[in-house]
């Protein structure tokens, strides 16, 4: 017979029992508000942390091109501490079509080769030591670039993982094992390029990330992968850590994966019989709502959803805040803050509780209600 | 506004005194330790920086803090969510049973995380569904909706329940 309501109240309660133990929290928020510090102070006033994107292929590769769409060797540096599986060589890129960029994580084969709108630029995978260091070398030859780290959840169970990175030594992000980070900039011009300066980053010139993992100690015990299913148990390899470098490139030179028989429909689009006044949808062109402009940087945020790739700009009062890219046919949204410190960053100068005029501007959409937008209400 | 002059007292104290509900809370909400730590995580760097304009009880602010990090997918996606074509049957077996808990948590991970989220906070947390409502920044309808759905893609029958749980929960 089917599960009782009380039966599910006991199972989340069982399920979740294990993840309470908490490994020395204060010290690790501050470790974390510490390394936001410094890097807030060394890269950029407004740091858009944007997603790590997942997007395996389960073909490793080192890879880079030069302007003249040479490719180029990227190496791994042989001096990490502990034993560290480079993803092997891709040879040279043929025009045959690319791999398509299915969303499935492999955490066994390395960093997706294709991922956030970029290519590969250099990867590598630390495999299952508690603590360890991993260095790769990328040489980008445009500033639009993204780094990501990932964990896989097999990571020592008692102890919590802590992960530094680094870019040619100057500190750039640091956080629970787990964490991911995207691109450095915002949308105003110039922005990623001044980031990736501070970083001592030049392009033509190759530059190294650096990731160290390490361990702090655990009062209680964490994973719960014994206690899920075998078969959920299964698909996760245990113990690496991957990192990996993109460069943008050009749409037409994205594999984008290959669309679902049935699109997804954005939950905002199925919620209920009481959508939010201010919602809107379509396919491309420009869609305006008003908003009202907050005090508070979580207060009614703008939610944009999509479930198809596509390209969404945020425009208040004419303003470019935003550029939502998506490249699969995952559902998933943006928070956009839309409070008055936020705002003013872009240049846009209003007091809290006044309107807005918001512009969606979508591109790049192969279907209608596809995606959606509107100021969550509080 | 600066970081340096907020009022932070309390702070470490809050933390040590609501990570464990937390973390339980985005376990269930990521299926994943780490991923759960580096939730956690998020939602108190962020109430760290505003700390001290927060008025009254700061987990409710934080828990919220939280489901808009975890539901800003584009944001930071979180490995375990591993699209599968579709659901198993969890079937009609004896309720309880290991296999039939391990089939409903397993489904759990496969609904959208929103619809997730709201079943998090409804039997969980046990917030209300205006509460929760109020958590996720949709109406109350949309939650009672959610959850409705959310249950009949786990199996789970509410009409099953002892009167006692399954009393009206809003007023």
């Amino acid at each position: 017979m089917p599960m009782t309501e009380d039966d599910f109240r006991a199972l989340l309660a069982d399920r979740s029992r294990d993840a309470s133990g908490t490994p020395d929290p204060v010290t690790a928020v501050h470790h974390r508000i510490h390394q936001r510090q410094v890097r807030t102070r060394s890269v950029l006033a407004a740091v858009a942390v944007a997603a790590i994107a997942l997007a395996a292929l389960g073909v490793p590769s080192v890879l880079s091109r030069d302007r003249n769409n040479n490719p180029t060797t990227e190496t791994i540096d042989p001096s990490f501490t502990r034993p560290v599986e480079p993803a092997p060589t891709m040879p040279t890129p043929s025009p045959s079509p690319a791999p398509s960029a299915t969303p499935l994580p492999d955490f066994a084969t390395g960093a997706p080769v294709f991922a956030f709108g970029g290519k590969l630029l250099a990867g590598g995978v630390l495999h299952s030591p508690a603590e360890g260091d991993i260095t790769i070398t990328f040489t980008p030859t445009d500033w639009n670039l993204a780094i990501a780290n990932w964990c896989s959840s097999g990571w020592p169970s008692d102890k919590v993982s802590f992960v530094v990175t680094t870019v040619n030594g100057h500190n750039l992000f640091g956080g629970t094992c787990g964490a991911g980070f995207g691109k450095l900039g915002d949308v105003t011009p110039g922005s990623e390029e001044a980031a990736w300066r501070d970083l001592g980053v030049e392009l033509g010139k190759p530059s190294t990330f650096s990731a160290s993992i390490r361990q702090g100690p655990m009062t209680g015990r964490l994973p719960l992968d014994q206690s899920s299913s075998p078969q959920m148990a299964a698909k996760r390899p245990h113990g690496t850590m991957t990192v990996g470098v993109y460069q943008r490139v050009i749409v037409s030179d994205y594999p984008l994966p290959d669309s679902p028989v049935t699109l997804e429909t954005p939950q905002a689009l199925s919620y209920g019989s009481t959508p939010p006044p201010t919602l809107v949808t379509g396919m491309n062109g420009t869609y305006a709502m008003t908003a009202v402009a907050t005090s508070d940087r979580n207060d009614r945020t703008l939610l944009v959803e999509h479930v198809a790739p596509g390209q969404i700009r945020v425009l208040v009062n004419g303003v470019l805040i935003d550029l939502v890219e998506s490249w699969d046919y995952t559902d998933a949204s943006a928070i956009i803050p839309l409070d008055v410190a936020s705002l003013a960053h872009f240049g846009v100068r209003v007091r809290a509780g006044q309107k807005v005029s918001v512009a969606i501007q979508t591109t790049r959409f192969a279907a209608q209600r596809t995606w959606a937008a509107y100021q969550q209400q509080n | 506004m600066g970081a340096g002059v907020a009022d932070r007292s309390g702070f470490d104290g809050f933390v040590t005194a609501a990570s464990p509900r937390l973390l339980r809370t985005a376990y269930l909400l990521t299926r994943d330790s780490a991923a759960a730590q580096d939730l956690v995580q998020i939602a108190l760097v962020q109430a760290w920086r505003s700390w001290g304009r927060i008025d009254g009880d700061p987990l409710p602010y934080v828990r919220r803090i939280m489901i808009n990090a975890y539901t800003a997918a584009w944001r930071r996606r979180w490995r375990d969510e591993v699209p599968t074509a579709d659901l198993r049957d969890v079937g009609y077996e004896p309720h309880g049973s290991v296999e039939e808990r391990d089939l409903v948590w397993s489904a759990l991970g496969q609904l959208p995380r929103r619809m997730r989220a709201v079943l998090v906070l409804r039997y969980f947390e046990d917030l209300t569904e205006a509460q929760t409502a109020e958590m996720l920044g949709v109406s109350v309808g949309t939650v009672k909706s959610q959850s409705s759905k959310g249950l009949a893609r786990l199996r789970v029958d509410a009409t099953l329940a002892p009167a006692s749980t399954i009393a009206p929960r809003e007023s």
